[in-house]
């Protein structure tokens, strides 16, 4: 298994959002999606990965519904909302300008 | 099937997860058991994940109350009129009702300050042939103690006079006889030294022991502890003063004050009568019930107890057979101070009642316009994404924000005001104490209503919000003319209590009220011998008329308009009417009718001369007269008790007796000279000018004949019928007060929407200037408004006052509950109230510029 790399809370709010951005999903799917588009740099631990999706569901960015799955199993979906469209956008933004800004710093103390 | 519950949603959520990763696992090719292992050890602790899924949700919600908290706080700040104004509003409301509950509860509700005051119940005898009140003789209770039916037995005489001798003279005091178990029963400890007990209540006449009452051994010895132990002369009898009752204890009947409480086995003594064999006979007893018990039952044993006492007392008489006991709850005491001003005091409450509602509607009235100015505000939230739901829950938080702010500066009037009602409501009669703190009952009422008041505004503002301004202007008509009706309403209950105290004031009483001034005297009371009664009143009396500015003395057994009768019954020399019902009397001294201002219409008054040895004479009213000799010559005729043995010497004017609501008993008087057993008298003196002026020379006059002798209950007649006027004065004050606040806060609403209306309709306004109207036609469409506001109100608040009218009937007097002058008076008042809130913007719509206000956006 690929090295546990801790994330930072905003962050991995960020990165719920932006997968639900891809269409409905459940919570396993959420953990999975990440571990495979980092290509198991990023493993989700459950402890943080519900918490924060109850805490964006409680903030109205993403909506939840029950229904089944592929396999006929009841599942909690996760779909981002206007409103969470737009803390993406937001989100994403920032996380760009931190980036870049410490690109930056570490460039210059070379 | 959707989980139902959030706790099965979370539950079935983190399942879900662990059966995908075990499925995954199985297509790895690990088996079944093994894959449910890693799943698990990889999952880690499910509870802990569930706990930080509770916590997110209880920490949002925290946060949010707190933004909307922190908002509500922002944007009342930037209003601080408007805040200042509703909050002192609900401040008004909440405090005045809370005050009035408080007297309320403190009369009405509140129970006994003593040990499980539910379990005790009054055990009221229940003679086959009904009736009133009977008392049981006290070898009746000690039979009931003994037997085992109750978990205890407790027996008091009535409220005594006792006179207490001092180095300066005797000094009045009230007394109460109780047997030796009351305080132990009652689980009342002492505040200072030791109550009564058992064994002070043993042998008659041999334990001369008596408790103070807190309030008493403050007042009288200054809160001295010494006193406990020294002796003090009650009636020329030594007794040892042997503890202080706690503060707030006042017996069974609060607001009867008790100074002295001495065993019953002394009643011979403190009564000064001769002992009898079956001690005293007129006790009130109060069982505690041990919980659990059935209470038919109970009374059946009690019952059969008495029915037992009653024949070993008088062996012959069948009388006790068919006697019952009942059991009545007495957790809240008994007594008539309850049942005087029941009504008085319900009726307030609901007119205070009204008063909240109204400070409710002029608020909601004013978050409304304040709602219609924030449309834009709340518009612009909507849009960024606050839902219906966040939006309400903002407003409910600002309302309940304000009803707190109004609720707490309402408890600090209504901690203010509550002392001040119940001094008003004692008005010299009752004795609540007012230093008694605001109860448990009372704060629970107070936030209640508050919140209460906080979620009402709140629902109405979340529900104008919904909708559009325009459906807001009409809620708000509707709110006003729902002022306009409970103005109304205070305002006719106002004019109908003003004017039943106007009405018993100024009722023809039949003798003269003013420049009377009454004390009862009791020289027994002092240790003096029944023999020197006689004299002792003779020359009160003549050296009280004799002094300078008094017009007249005389003396009687039953004060007048002090709401107590003497009956007896009546036998004529023509034979009484068959089942004629037994008449008023009163033995009356010379000079009676003279002195009271009561106008004979016949024959003459009693003298000095009526003496025991001179023939018996009597005086009846015209109501006596013609109810017992019918048009029939009454001087001469002989009346009596048991024998025709008295010749009636005059007839009296009707005058009322008892209380000025009574419709006229017939009434008989007699010479006390001529009565036996003469204990106590009121002298009545007469004067010119004002009869306080008068007390320190009768005082001096009365203390020239015996200066052990106590004055009781001194006061001026015109006092005394003020006194019996308590609860009819404490209503009309009170609803008198309100009226004007309701009034107020109408106009306050009025105002505020027709200017509202006015400032909406300033465009139109401007287009019929521009085409022509007048001025007048323009006044006249802020008039149609206001016109419209009180009809409507007018139509609901009229027919509500004739009911709270009916309601409250029992209070009133001279006035009917439909009265004309109170309805109209209060539509007539609400209009002018109505007028005076509108010419402000009619007088700024009629000078309004047409251009200035066609060019507005």
């Amino acid at each position: 298994m690929a090295a546990r790399q801790d994330l930072l809370q905003g962050t991995l709010d960020l990165l719920i959002l932006k997968v639900a951005a891809l269409g409905p999903i459940h919570g396993y799917g959420v953990a999975q999606r990440i571990q495979q588009m980092s290509q198991d740099a990023l493993q989700v631990q459950q402890g943080s990965l519900y918490p924060a999706l109850h805490r964006l569901e409680e903030r109205g960015w993403l909506a939840a519904e029950w229904r089944e799955t592929e396999t006929g199993r009841e599942a909690k979906f996760y779909t981002l909302t206007r409103a969470g469209r737009r803390q993406l956008e937001a989100e994403r933004e920032s996380w760009a300008r931190l980036t870049e800004a410490i690109a930056l710093v570490l460039k210059a103390a070379e | 099937v959707p989980p139902r519950g959030r706790e099965e949603r979370l539950d079935r959520e983190l399942r879900f997860h662990i059966d995908e990763q075990v499925r995954a696992l199985v297509a790895r090719g690990v088996g079944e058991q093994e894959a449910r292992r890693l799943a698990q050890l990889e999952f880690g602790g499910v509870e802990a994940v569930k706990d930080a899924c509770r916590d997110v949700r209880a920490d949002a919600w925290l946060a949010d109350a707190g933004r909307d908290l922190r908002y509500a706080v922002r944007s009342l700040r930037r209003s601080p009129g408007f805040a200042a104004v509703a909050i002192l509003t609900l401040a008004l409301g909440t405090g005045a009702d809370t005050a009035v509950f408080a007297l309320v509860h403190r009369v009405l509700v509140a129970a006994l300050p003593v040990a499980q005051p539910e379990q005790l119940f009054v055990a009221a005898r229940r003679p086959p042939e009904g009736g009133g009140r009977v008392g049981w003789p006290h070898t009746a209770v000690r039979e009931l103690e003994a037997s085992g039916v109750f978990a205890g037995v407790i027996a008091r005489g009535g409220s005594e006079r006792v006179t207490v001798g001092t180095p300066a003279g005797g000094e009045p005091a009230r007394g109460e006889l109780v047997s030796g178990g009351y305080f132990e029963v009652l689980g009342v400890r002492p505040h200072l030294g030791r109550l009564l007990a058992r064994s002070d209540d043993v042998a008659p006449g041999a334990h001369p022991v008596v408790v103070l009452s807190h309030r008493y051994w403050q007042r009288r010895f200054g809160g001295d502890p010494a006193v406990v132990g020294t002796v003090l002369q009650l009636g020329g009898l030594p007794m040892t003063v042997v503890g202080v009752s706690p503060p707030g204890f006042d017996g069974l009947d609060p607001g009867q004050a008790v100074d002295l409480r001495v065993p019953l086995s002394m009643y011979a003594q403190l009564r000064r009568i001769a002992p009898r064999p079956q001690g005293p006979s007129d006790l009130d007893v109060v069982a505690r019930v041990a919980p659990g018990t059935a209470l038919p039952a109970a009374e059946e044993r009690a019952g059969a107890v008495l029915r037992r006492a009653l024949e070993a007392l008088a062996p012959s008489a069948a009388r006790g057979a068919a006697e019952r006991v009942e059991l009545l709850p007495a957790a809240r005491g008994f007594g008539r101070t309850r049942q005087q001003l029941r009504t008085a005091l319900l009726v307030s409450l609901s007119i205070t009642a009204a008063v909240l509602l109204a400070a409710c509607l002029n608020l909601t009235n004013l978050l409304l316009a304040r709602t219609a100015a924030r449309h834009h505000e709340l518009a612009v939230r909507r849009a960024l994404g606050a839902g219906r739901g966040r939006i309400a829950r903002q407003l409910l938080v600002e309302s309940v924000l304000l009803a707190s702010c109004g609720g707490v500066v309402g408890a600090c009037l209504a901690a203010v005001a509550t002392p001040a009602l119940l001094r008003f409501a004692s008005g010299g009669v009752l004795h609540l104490d007012q230093q008694a703190g605001a109860s448990a009952g009372v704060v629970a009422f107070h936030v209640a209503t508050s919140v209460l008041c906080g979620l009402l505004i709140g629902s109405a503002q979340i529900a104008a919000a919904r909708r559009e301004r325009r459906a807001s202007a009409r809620g708000r008509t509707l709110l006003v003319a729902a002022q306009v009706a409970l103005s109304v309403v205070v305002l006719a209950a106002a004019g109908l209590f003003v004017q039943t105290v106007r009405a018993l004031r100024g009722a023809d009483l039949g003798f003269r009220a003013d420049g009377l001034l009454v004390m009862a005297l009791s020289p027994q009371n002092a240790g003096r011998p029944d023999a020197e009664a006689l004299p002792f009143f003779r020359a009160v009396r003549e050296r009280v008329e004799a002094l300078p500015g008094v017009e007249g003395a005389t003396l009687g057994t039953v004060r007048a308009l002090s709401g107590s009768t003497w009956r007896a019954a009546v036998t004529t020399d023509g034979g009484a009417p068959a089942d004629a019902p037994p008449a008023s009397r009163d033995a009356v001294g010379p000079g009676y009718f003279r002195t009271l201002g009561m106008p004979l219409v016949e024959g003459r008054d009693f003298t000095p001369d009526d003496v025991r040895s001179a023939p018996r004479v009597a005086i009846v009213n015209e109501s006596f007269a013609r109810f017992y000799f019918p048009g029939q010559e009454v001087l001469g005729r002989r009346i009596g008790v048991a024998a025709a043995d008295h010749t009636i010497v005059g007839v009296a004017r009707d005058a009322k007796y008892a209380q000025v609501r009574e419709s006229t008993p017939r009434f008989w008087y007699v010479p006390y000279e001529q009565q036996p057993n003469v204990k106590y008298l009121d002298l009545y003196v007469r004067t010119a000018g004002d009869p306080e002026r008068l007390g320190a020379a009768v005082r001096a006059a009365i203390a020239s004949v015996d200066r052990e002798v106590a004055l009781f209950d001194v006061r001026t007649q015109r006092a005394q019928v003020e006194e019996a006027l308590l609860p009819e004065r404490m209503l009309a004050t009170l609803a008198a007060a309100f009226a004007t606040a309701t009034a107020g806060l109408a106009a306050l609403g009025l105002y505020g929407v027709l200017a509202f209306v006015a400032r909406q309709r300033r465009r139109e306004i401007g287009i019929r200037m521009a085409l022509g109207a007048r001025r007048a036609t323009v006044v006249g469409l802020v008039v149609r408004d206001t016109a419209l506001f009180v009809a409507l109100g007018l139509l609901a608040g009229v027919p509500a006052a004739a009911a709270l009218g009916r309601y409250a009937r029992g209070v009133l007097f001279g006035v009917s509950p439909l009265d004309p002058a109170s309805l109209a008076g209060a539509a007539l008042a609400m209009a002018v109230v109505a007028a005076c809130a509108a010419a402000p913007p009619a007088w700024r719509a009629a000078r309004a510029d047409p251009m200035a206000a066609l060019r507005e956006p």
